[in-house]
């Protein structure tokens, strides 16, 4: 890849975001999956996009960077952009059982978590029908930016399947001889 | 009426003086609710509002990320989407942020949960807002692409008033002047 570029894993949590940071990783990339270090978290707050943080990683993935990905997309000319997909119904469990499983007031940092699932989500709460508007708005939003682009971003369903045959052309890299990692597979 | 009316624009686009042309109606508005009991509902996505139950408008940000489901919730419905030129918005809004910032207001928690579901940002950033205003209005204009008679779109700065929003609420027009509120005043919103 070019030497200015990022790679930015742009989907919505429980959608194989931390499948992806691990096989960027294996890559040999520098990722770091949701990024919420208070140096980082404290940028986001303040609207600096230009993250310290990227001076030493290759990728970021997952949620905070998310309702950001224009101005990243500015800031970090030549960057790679990954949209991980899920079928809608079984996003929606996933985020059901998610919200139940790490209500805000239970995280570490609290006004961490509720400040990404405000800026992404804005709900901290799961309502079904709310929560689809947004995955659907999410999905139009990223398509229609990069409709002219299709070399920089990658729409990819690790859910379903998809692995180091999509993730590898798009970045250039040879497909390692290892499995993809699938993680936090649902029984 | 049937249904309820629904204030969609962003926050410096005329919201207060949608309010108070709707008030000129003879309609109970509430502007950017901040009751502790409407935003808990909220917080806990929650959108069937108690306070519905008591007015007939609302205005400004607080519902805006969940518009649609106003719509699904309060059939016949209208919506109204304020809109406003780029630039002025842009300069408005930066000007609204930086004289309110959380620390300075009353209710810290509740103005940054509006701000951020709806902005997803607490802090200016000329190109953020560029792209939520664009994104706002995209979505608002693609969800009733086949609905024109329960959306208007209407530039309260830009000059519009009773002879676009009476017909839209099914009102004679008014002789009276709209009133156009805040103008050329920057820092007497709500907040």
């Amino acid at each position: 890849m070019t030497s200015m570029g990022k790679i930015f894993g742009i989907g919505l949590s429980k959608t194989g975001t931390t499948s992806l940071d691990h096989a960027l990783t294996a890559l040999g990339f520098r990722s770091v999956h949701f990024a919420a270090d208070a140096q980082t978290f404290r940028q986001i707050e303040a609207a600096d996009y230009q993250l310290k943080l990227l001076e030493r990683v290759d990728a970021l993935t997952d949620i905070p960077l998310v309702p950001y990905f224009r101005q990243l997309d500015r800031l970090y000319p030549d960057s790679k952009f990954i949209l991980t997909l899920r079928e809608a119904s079984s996003w929606l469990a996933s985020m059901e059982r998610h919200y139940q499983a790490h209500p805000v007031h239970t995280a570490t940092r609290p006004e961490v978590i509720r400040y990404f699932r405000l800026a992404n989500y804005g709900s901290l709460t799961f309502n079904r029908e709310h929560l689809l508007d947004v995955y659907d708005d999410h999905v139009r939003r990223v398509t229609h930016y990069f409709r002219d682009r299709p070399q920089d971003l990658l729409v990819m369903n690790i859910c379903e399947g998809d692995g180091w045959e999509a993730l590898c052309p798009f970045l250039g890299k040879a497909a390692p001889p290892i499995p993809f990692p699938w993680a936090n597979r649902t029984e | 009426m049937v249904g309820k009316i629904f204030g969609i624009g962003l926050s410096r686009t005329g919201t207060s003086s949608l309010t108070q042309a709707l008030r000129t109606l003879g309609l109970q508005v509430v502007h950017y609710p901040s009751d502790p009991e409407t935003y808990e509902q909220l917080r806990t996505a929650d959108f069937q509002l108690k306070l519905l139950e008591q007015v007939d408008a609302i205005t400004d940000i607080p519902l805006v990320p969940y518009f649609r489901q106003m719509d699904r919730l309060y059939p016949g419905s209208k919506f109204i989407l304020t809109v406003r030129d780029e630039a002025s918005w842009l300069a408005s809004i930066e000007q609204m942020l930086q004289a309110r910032p959380l620390s300075q207001v009353r209710i810290p928690e509740i103005i940054q949960f509006y701000r951020l579901s709806t902005y997803g940002a607490v802090a200016f950033h000329r190109e953020h807002f560029m792209d939520v205003f664009q994104d706002h209005k995209a979505r608002v204009m693609h969800y009733f692409r086949n609905r024109p008679k329960d959306l208007l779109v209407m530039d309260i700065c830009g000059g519009a008033g009773w002879e676009v929003l009476c017909p839209f609420l099914g009102h004679p027009v008014l002789s009276t002047p709209f009133p156009w509120e805040n103008r050329g005043r920057i820092l007497n919103d709500a907040r």
